[in-house]
């Protein structure tokens, strides 16, 4: 149970935005090289495909498609098994690793449009709720 | 450049070595591969030395009651590649003409359960273990090419029946397709036993330049090729293949450029096998079956000791196990016992060429960190 003096905090700042209100949806933030284009997530400082060091942060798009993913019957001590992981191509031509969500009835299955929500990813030592992204089907 | 032969190699049997310590396995290996080479100490005039957990001077503790002190012994970790950098960089010092004679060392006591992430490794916090990378890389490759559970699960029968035929690996029993498929589920669909193990070891080769090699050993095993690279960021945007594909194709071909002969002139390979799945991608990656056709190329038994390339005779990472820096060493060592002969009931017919690849050391943004591929040759 979430306890109300718990804090409740991302895994690591600039990854994504929280919504503050229920009509407001979620996105993650990358970078894109304003010399070659590219997008790239997390943000940089340097393009890893030009090595350019002119990035603007960008908003990316909430959906993408399931490129693979798996189920984990073994993972490290903070996380239950099951749980699901796998790899989000966005339209930015953007291929994110993610923990999955809401798979048990949806089903995951590759090629399947999937939806950002930010989520409980593990609670650390202090009993504090750790914050991720994660994909869900739609 | 000078031609550089190998011209003794050992390794300990690889398994758990609680009771042992790395300094004392690691000096019963080079102790070995020196009586291999029949090489006085005093001749042994550099030392590379791979681990990834060990400590720091890991090399130079391990030789220090060998006598072997008052050289350059240098501490080498490239992860999963480390045997293969350690190899590489110690033919490299013999092939510029550095040191006529030197020692590559790998040596590892691993703990227990999974590797853990590098800190900063965003990933690695959120769950991405190596099984499941590589149960990922499985289901798109399901997807892809419809490979089948089946054909994953025959990689590790394969290993672990050649396993079974080498005093040295880890597990020492052969396996049925049922006892793999069956097994505990750690990341779908790879199980249990199609995960290499935690495994303890140490395995060394002594390197000489080839004009003084036979005045050592009357069989020295030229180095046709070493080659060690890193990943490059792949942009999806652009279609291009994953950066783990580019890695080691990019690798395997420098290699065969390097010997001047392609993959089908291999007679024999160990491939980096840490799960069921790496081994049928190594089958694309260095050329001895086109992408899509590696699940095919396992199931029709090519792969196999009596096959048309066998892969992994020794039980690969699979069964013989994986002390990480230790692998690539380990590797080699096999390799050259296959072209000398001295392979036992596993030893692969006409012998001549014979392969060896590592990868490993995950970096979000270049795929992997390390490749290595050698080529040796009678």
């Amino acid at each position: 149970m979430e306890n109300k003096t718990m804090k409740r905090m991302p895994i690591r700042e600039g990854l994504f935005h929280i919504p503050s209100s229920a009509s407001e949806k979620p996105y993650l933030m990358g970078s894109q090289c304003r010399n070659c284009q590219e997008v790239i997530f997390p943000q940089r400082k340097i393009c890893l495909n030009c090595f350019g060091r002119d990035l603007e942060q960008v908003k990316l798009s909430s959906k993408g498609r399931l490129f693979t993913f798996t189920i984990n019957h073994q993972g490290p001590r903070e996380f239950s098994t099951p749980y699901a992981s796998g790899f989000i191509d966005l339209p930015e031509g953007v291929r994110i690793y993610s923990l999955l969500t809401d798979w048990e009835m949806k089903g995951l299955k590759i090629g399947a449009e999937m939806e950002l929500v930010i989520k409980k990813i593990k609670e650390d030592n202090e009993g504090n709720v750790v914050l991720g992204y994660k994909f869900e089907p739609i | 450049m000078r031609e550089v032969c190998v011209i003794g190699v050992a390794m300990t049997r690889f398994g758990r070595h609680s009771e042992s310590w790395v300094e004392e396995f690691g000096r019963e290996a080079c102790e070995m591969a020196i009586q291999d080479a029949g090489v006085p100490r005093g001749d042994i005039q550099a030392a590379h030395c791979s681990h990834s957990f060990q400590g720091r001077v890991t090399g130079q503790r391990i030789l220090k009651d060998l006598g072997l002190t008052g050289i350059p012994v240098i501490n080498v970790e490239n992860a999963c590649a480390g045997g293969g950098t350690s190899f590489h960089q110690t033919w490299m010092a013999v092939a510029g003409g550095f040191y006529n004679v030197a020692i590559a060392i790998g040596a590892e006591k691993m703990t227990k359960g999974l590797i853990p992430p590098n800190v900063e490794d965003l990933e690695g916090l959120m769950g991405r273990t190596y099984p499941g990378r590589f149960a990922m890389m499985a289901q798109r490759h399901m997807y892809e090419y419809g490979t089948t559970r089946e054909q994953l699960a025959l990689v590790s029968v394969k290993n672990h029946r050649n396993g079974s035929l080498n005093p040295y690996a880890h597990y020492q029993e052969p396996l049925s397709l049922e006892d793999v498929l069956n097994a505990r589920m750690i990341a779908e669909p790879i199980t249990l036993l199609q995960c290499c193990p935690v495994t303890d070891g140490a395995a060394a080769a002594v390197l000489c330049s080839k004009d003084i090699a036979k005045r050592y050993h009357n069989q020295p095993i030229e180095i046709a090729a070493s080659i060690v690279t890193s990943g490059i960021y792949q942009s999806i945007r652009k279609g291009a293949l994953s950066s783990e594909t580019e890695l080691s194709q990019r690798a395997a071909r420098k290699a065969y450029e390097m010997a001047g002969i392609g993959p089908e002139d291999i007679d024999v390979a160990e491939v980096h096998d840490c799960f069921s799945i790496a081994e049928l991608l190594h089958y694309e990656e260095l050329g001895f079956c086109r992408f899509g056709e590696s699940g095919k190329l396992i199931e029709e038994g090519a792969t196999s000791l009596d096959g048309k390339i066998p892969i992994n005779p020794s039980g690969g990472l699979l069964a013989k196990g994986h002390p990480m820096g230790a692998t690539g060493i380990g590797q080699i060592v096999e390799i050259v016992w296959q072209l000398r002969g001295q392979a036992g009931k596993r030893q692969v017919k006409n012998t001549k060429v014979g392969l060896t690849h590592c990868v490993g050391g995950a970096t979000p943004g270049i795929g992997q960190g390390a490749c290595s591929v050698h080529i040796l040759k009678k």
